[in-house]
């Protein structure tokens, strides 16, 4: 359902995707894994059309989005929790949700959304009224998940959801992502540095390695695989 | 009541009424810095273009006409904002800082020029589009112009503050002033939000434009830059970016500057601006509402 083909994108004179190609077929979770720099954020956000790539393609359903503005890549049905929550700090909760619901119109809808969101965060609900530059870390994650359901996305995009998060959190997140893709059949594209968690949860998995995908497969034999454990899972 | 208490009222409400006028020219300023940090130098002279559409219109429909000329102007000057901002910063947005703040000096200079163009250098005489009706409250004069004019101000600023409070646009606007990268991935049209800023800060300025043209009765081509420069310090003061900051620092403003008049001197009239300035930089230079503190870089 979405597929990247022979991506090449440059921040000035750096490199920042070689030749990246990739696809996620519906349904599926698939964790892009790789180290700090490799160009996983580069990535996403070439497919929410944040940055334009040099060369290659980004197809979503069939259509090609390469030059698509990032404001109608999410009306078409593609959402993005992006690297470091950027939750709007000065907002409430229930504003930044709202926020997530701009591209609907339908009231009602946007309402059951938003108690969908609190019934699976409830600290959200708790914390409604409160600014979100208050809330914790975990918090904030979750805000940033839930903002980005509000637009009711076929495919989620998610940075390092696990990032900075004491280790509890990160399984309640990871717990939060299966559900999300189980119960709302929402596709799912995981970008980790956090390789043995992404892994756990994904079907598929790539590997990328300053801006080349190094290795791809099925997440288990991945997770096998002793290049990747050497490298990326600390064994 | 006491003639100096009397005289004190007098000179604060006459201070509200301009600091009102402040208000709504410094709103301009702050929204558009709040966007896409740019101070646009452009601004006052959108309020005199503002204000000579209100002169037109009067002139085509006769000068009872306040209502049409307060619409038309707004109407007119917002599209005037909005071009400006298409036109000349937009293909600047990602050039450094200081070429499109050249740039809206440079706006300021042609918008001045084609005006006096067209009108010559000249005060014009506004029309009198309120008969003035005098009324004394305990001794202190209130007029009805008075009235008007800082009724409407007041009516503005309180449509503004729904608008960027409540409504889904000025959320919109709030978080693309935040983030826009985050704005852009809840669907936000950053560009189409950014030209709603230029509309309604332009649309206060050319409202503010009528108003001082009601008030002090006459008009010229160079009229923007004094205010322009006393309502981008009252933005300053009020904490640049900040939409309560910008009301509170007009109103600051115009008080303060109504009080030096009254009681010290009027040549001091245009000085005040800048000692304000001087003090608010030197006990907090983030102003009042400081907006950009905890902004993260
Ligand atoms: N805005 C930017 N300007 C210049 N270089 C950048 C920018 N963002 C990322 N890079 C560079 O691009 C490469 C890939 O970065 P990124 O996609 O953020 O990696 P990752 O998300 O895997 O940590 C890195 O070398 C990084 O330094
Ligand atoms: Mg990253």
């Amino acid at each position: 359902m979405l597929e990247i083909k022979n991506l090449d994108v440059y921040y000035g004179a750096i490199h920042a995707l070689d030749h990246v190609s990739l696809s996620v077929q519906q349904g599926e979770i698939v964790s892009l894994i790789g180290a700090n720099g490799a160009g996983k954020s580069t990535t996403l956000r070439t497919i929410s059309g944040l940055i334009r790539a040099k060369k290659g393609e980004v197809i979503f359903e069939g259509q090609s989005i390469a030059k698509t503005p990032p404001h109608k890549i999410v009306e078409m049905g593609i959402g993005h929790v992006p690297e470091g929550r950027r939750v709007f700090a000065r907002m409430s909760v229930e504003e930044n949700l709202e926020l997530g619901a701009y591209i609907r119109s339908d009231k009602a809808g946007i309402k059951s959304s938003m108690q969908e969101v609190y019934d699976r965060f409830p600290r959200l609900f708790e914390r409604r009224k409160q600014k979100a530059g208050t809330l914790s870390g975990g918090e904030q994650q979750m805000l940033a998940i839930g903002r980005a359901l509000m637009s009711k996305p076929r495919v989620l995009l998610l940075d390092e959801p696990s990032m900075g998060l004491a280790p509890l959190l990160v399984k309640e997140i990871f717990n939060i992502v299966e559900e999300i893709n189980r119960d709302q059949g929402v596709t799912i594209l995981l970008v980790e540095q956090n390789a043995h968690m992404a892994l756990s949860v994904a079907s598929r998995g790539y590997v990328l390695e300053t801006g080349r995908i190094v290795l791809e497969g099925a997440a288990k034999d991945l997770a096998a695989n002793p290049e990747v454990q050497k490298a990326y899972l600390g064994a | 009541m006491s003639e100096a208490l009397v005289n004190f009222l007098q000179q604060l409400v006459n201070g509200l009424q301009l600091g009102s006028i402040y208000a709504l020219i410094a709103l301009g300023y702050t929204m558009v810095y709040g966007i896409i940090r740019l101070i646009n130098f452009a601004h006052g002279d959108v309020y005199m273009v503002g204000a000579f559409i209100g002169f037109f219109v009067a002139g085509w429909l006769g000068e009872a006409a306040i209502i049409p000329a307060l619409l038309l102007a707004m109407i007119g000057a917002a599209l005037l904002g909005v071009t400006i901002e298409r036109l000349a910063y937009r293909p600047l947005r990602s050039a450094p800082r200081l070429a499109a703040l050249t740039t809206a000096i440079g706006i300021s200079l042609l918008l001045e020029n084609l005006v006096r163009l067209y009108v010559g250098p000249n005060f014009l005489a506004y029309p009198e589009m309120i008969k003035r009706v005098n009324h004394y409250f305990g001794g202190v004069l209130i007029s009805n112009v008075y009235m008007i004019v800082f009724g409407t101000a007041i009516v503005l600023m309180a449509g503004l503050q729904y608008i960027v409070v409540k409504t889904k646009a000025g959320k919109a606007m709030r978080a693309v002033a935040f983030d826009k990268d985050a704005a852009r991935l809840m669907g936000i049209n950053v560009d189409g939000i950014i030209s709603l800023t230029f509309a309604l800060g332009s649309a206060l300025a050319a409202a503010a434009g009528i108003l001082v043209g009601i008030t002090y009765g006459r008009i010229d081509p160079y009229m923007g830059i004094i205010p322009g420069l006393k309502a981008f310090v009252a933005a300053v003061i009020g904490g640049i970016g900040s939409i309560p900051g910008a009301m509170v620092g007009g109103l600051v403003m115009g008080i303060a500057e109504q009080m030096v008049v009254g009681y010290i001197s009027s040549s001091l009239r245009d000085a005040v601006a800048f000692f304000l300035l001087i003090i608010i930089l030197l006990i907090k230079p983030t102003g009042l509402f400081a907006e950009f503190t905890q902004e993260k870089v």
